[in-house]
């Protein structure tokens, strides 16, 4: 089926005989010729290179002969050295100086190669090195007298570096000095050793003017051109052209099948080559989506040669073919690939319409130039670049717009959340206001109640006058906290305490200390208590702040804010009649009193301006109460947002 | 371990050939990494394999090469079958075009490797019975006709690639040792790396570990 399929490739008669047009059938090896001819032709051309060799060596011959004139230089200071060698063993680094020098133009490139195994040769000693340098320089030698003569074609000089290499390999294994090296060491000397030489000859080995090489290179590189046309699909691979990623992927492995002109050692060429092929196995890994074969191996190579349009291309195949380690080539990783290039690149020369499943006449008008296909390579890459980038970043925002949504409907909800939190709280917090007020007033005033309990016993005597105390107003109007307490101790010793704090100013003269400790359950009482207290007031004496206003307007504030102070001034004469009493009662906020709020007492003192309003401690006894609700609420918030923020 | 690599005596070449898609890469896959190639699509690239084996108490390292199976690439591709110490012939048993190019598959192996190359055919994709398209006695009666060494396998269940492998092993380290594979010449697909003394050693208590950890 294949064969005949084979044998259906339509290919003129004519273009299969010979040019010379002697009816025998031609080679395209042989440049179109029959094996007659070929040879006929080659040695015409060889004796014309000889001729132009020789002008060249005439032009050349001032570097050439300085190269022999070191190399005998060389020759003889190795001899020295040799020598030296028997009485001494002469310094590890005078040995390694010796062979850089020995290869004229390439002196830089060598000693590169050389440092590059410094780490080999410090471990295999210096007797290997010496001898594989003297195994290096017999063989550039040998080689370069050959190269010389015109008529050693670049087979002949192929087989000599094959020979070379396995001489050398036979050689590491027979001779002495190179016993109980690794195999490992020895493949690296052995690489070490076609690295050096070929770098060395290159410019005599590489695309040598016996051969149709570079004729080759040109035909191959305008063939590419005019298949700049054939896109990934026409072979069937895989490579999406419009991917960015694929795109910087088919790039990376271009360049580095565009490396292998610029190395000159063998190898190095082929590891061009392996990173450029493992490039695209990376590359159709990513187009294929999973792991590739030589399937869709093959094709892709093909691609990247076709837009990579490398450089010399056929030169540096046949370049490695020749001197590169023939154990090397063919088997390895390394050898593998390079196989799979000259596929390609034998794909390439061979294409027919028919390999791109075509029909003839298109493929004939493309090739031409009389049409050019729409989509590609090229075109995306130059006329479409904008619009890709254009697409990319349209993608791109899209992208974006979508996140950008997703946040805003997450921000949304948050919102949503948060209202609905803050309501909650709201609730919650009222309801702790109905609350927590009731019962912190029953916790707190127990405590002051109990402190002055056995202080009240005492304080009945003084508040027996009940019925007297109306009448009493009038006649002593500047003690109208004493008129208060009468109603009011009984039930409630919040008052019983705002007349101690009165006496206790009082008792300043005796002790300021006294005084700033009664600030306390003073304090005590407004916070907790007093709600109740002003309650009272304001049912029960409505009647009375008229006539405390008009009678005394300090007084009559006095009662139920903190600090007297203004007052004792006032009425500083009027107490000491009524120390007996003041006396009595100073002594329990004392027990009670048990820290000092000096800062309140202060605060109290700066507030004496303000105090001349009447419903300022009605206002000032609701705020702290409120500030505890409040506070109580900020605490909860607080508890429930790290609660929050522990969720999110 | 420096002396890893070298833990083996001597390198075979494979070739893995035949049409486009009768599980060529799954094949060798199947053999180098003992998985099927679909359930890891993490690998990256399978078309160079390697696998150190015994045979006869001699470590070989299989180098195998994976080949594309396209027709258009057939006339370019014979590079590839240089230097293989052994080729495996590959079709598809559920798709019997895949056995009917075999005899061009078989000429060009023939023409483009060596005598003492040993071409072993394998029928792919025996897991899938029920969709069988070439018959086992078909298949056997065209090995026997060209001297070939045959086996039905799966690369998906991995039934019997190992055997396919090994025995095309057996067979190249029968013919060196009966002298017909010459070590020497360039183009056998065979290199021999003469292992070191204490070296070996290292290597024996490496392999069983190679084989329990891959699964």
């Amino acid at each position: 089926m294949y064969t005949l399929k084979k044998a259906s490739l339509r290919i003129d008669e004519s273009y299969l005989k010979c040019k010379n047009g002697c009816d025998y059938y031609g080679n395209e090896e042989w440049g179109g010729y029959c094996s007659k001819c070929h040879w006929e032709r080659k040695k015409e051309a060889r004796l014309e290179v000889v001729e132009r060799g020789a002008l060249k060596e005439k032009q050349q011959q001032s570097p050439l002969g300085f190269a022999k004139f070191e190399e005998k230089k060389r020759y003889q200071s190795d001899k020295k050295a040799k020598l030296l060698k028997v009485f001494a063993k002469s310094p590890n680094s005078k040995d390694r100086g010796k062979p850089e020098s020995l290869f004229g133009p390439e002196t830089g490139e060598a000693e590169a190669v050389h440092a590059e195994y410094q780490e080999l040769f410090s471990k295999v000693g210096a007797k290997v090195e010496t001898d594989i340098h003297k195994c290096i320089r017999s063989f550039y030698k040998k080689l370069l007298s050959d190269a010389e003569n015109p008529l050693t074609s670049i087979d002949e000089l192929s087989e000599r570096a094959q020979n070379f290499y396995q001489i050398l390999t036979a050689r590491l294994d027979e001779e002495n000095c190179y016993r109980g090296l690794s195999s490992e060491e020895k493949e690296q000397l052995i690489d070490y050793a076609e690295k050096y030489a070929m770098t060395c000859l290159y410019r005599i080995l590489f695309c040598p003017a016996t051969t149709t090489d570079e004729d080759k290179d040109l035909y191959i590189q305008k063939r590419i051109r005019q298949l700049n046309w054939v896109s990934a699909k026409h072979l069937d691979c895989g490579i999406d052209e419009t991917s960015t990623e694929v795109h910087d992927l088919v790039y990376s492995s271009i360049t580095e099948l565009l490396g292998m002109d610029s190395t000159k050692a063998p190898q190095d060429k082929l590891g061009c080559v392996m990173r450029c092929c493992r490039k695209i196995l990376h590359l159709m890994q990513k187009c294929v989506g999973g792991p590739t074969s030589a399937d869709d191996f093959l094709p892709a190579l093909i691609f990247v040669v076709l837009k990579a349009n490398p450089a010399r291309l056929k030169s540096n195949i046949n370049y490695v073919t020749r001197f590169c380690n023939a154990s090397k080539l063919m088997s390895g990783e390394g050898g593998y690939y390079f196989t799979n290039l000259c596929c390609a690149v034998s794909f390439i020369e061979n294409l027919t319409y028919e390999s791109l499943n075509m029909p003839e006449d298109e493929f004939n008008q493309y090739m031409s130039g009389k049409i050019i296909p729409s989509g590609t390579w090229e075109s995306a890459l130059i006329m479409c670049e904008g619009m890709h980038l254009i697409n990319e970043n349209l993608t791109i925002f899209g992208d974006l717009r979508k996140r950008h949504a997703a946040i805003m409907m997450e921000i949304e909800a948050l919102k949503d959340e948060m209202i609905k939190f803050q309501d909650e709280m709201l609730e919650r917090v009222s309801d702790l206001r109905e609350n927590v007020p009731l019962e912190l007033r029953p916790i707190r005033e127990p405590m002051d109640i109990d402190a002055e309990d056995p202080a009240i016993a005492d304080l009945p005597p003084p508040l027996s006058p009940q019925i007297v105390e109306e009448r009493v107003q009038q006649p002593r109007p500047r003690s109208p906290r004493q008129d208060s307490p009468e109603w009011q101790i009984p039930s409630y010793p919040d008052e019983a305490l705002v007349t101690v704090n009165y006496d206790i100013d009082l008792s300043d003269l005796s002790g300021g200390e006294a005084s700033q400790a009664d600030d306390q359950p003073m304090h005590h009482s407004l916070d907790t208590g007093s709600v109740a207290s002003l309650d009272l007031f304001r049912t029960s004496p409505p009647p009375l702040p008229p006539s405390n206003l008009s009678l005394l307007d300090s007084n009559q504030i006095s009662p139920s804010l903190p600090s007297p102070i203004k007052p004792l001034q006032s009425s500083s004469s009027p107490y000491q009649g009524f120390s007996s009493q003041g006396w009595q009662i100073p002594s329990i906020p004392c027990d009670t009193g048990t820290s000092c709020f000096e800062e309140r007492s202060q605060k109290h003192l700066h507030e004496q301006g303000q105090q001349q309003l009447q419903h300022q401690p009605v206002q000032q006894n609701n705020v702290p109460a409120q500030d505890q609700e409040n506070s109580l609420g900020v605490k909860i918030l607080g508890n429930t947002l790290e609660a929050l923020d522990s969720l999110l | 371990m420096s002396g890893g690599p070298y833990s083996y005596s001597y390198i075979f070449k494979y070739i893995i050939i035949g049409d486009m898609g009768v599980g060529k890469s799954c094949l060798l896959h199947q053999f180098t990494e003992k998985k099927f190639m679909a359930d890891c699509p993490h690998t990256i690239g399978v078309e160079f394999g390697t696998r150190i084996i015994e045979v006869s108490g001699q470590k070989i390292k299989l180098q195998i090469w994976d080949t594309a199976g396209q027709e258009r690439f057939r006339a370019v591709t014979r590079s590839y079958y240089r230097g293989a110490a052994g080729a495996l012939m590959v079709y598809d048993i559920t798709r019997r075009s895949t056995y009917n190019h075999l005899s061009s598959w078989l000429t060009d192996t023939r023409n483009l490797t060596n005598p003492s190359t040993v071409i072993f055919l394998i029928g792919n994709k025996c897991d899938l019975d029920g969709q069988r398209d070439v018959t086992y006695e078909e298949a056997k009666q065209f090995a026997e006709e060209n001297g070939l060494m045959f086996v039905e396998a799966s690369a998906k269940t991995g039934e019997r690639v190992e055997e396919a492998f090994l025995e095309t092993a057996k067979k190249i380290f029968q013919s060196i040792q009966d002298g017909r594979l010459d070590l020497n010449a360039a183009e056998s697909g065979v290199q021999h790396k003469p292992s070191q003394t204490g070296r070996t050693t290292l290597s024996n208590d490496q392999q069983p570990n190679k084989d329990t950890c891959s699964c």
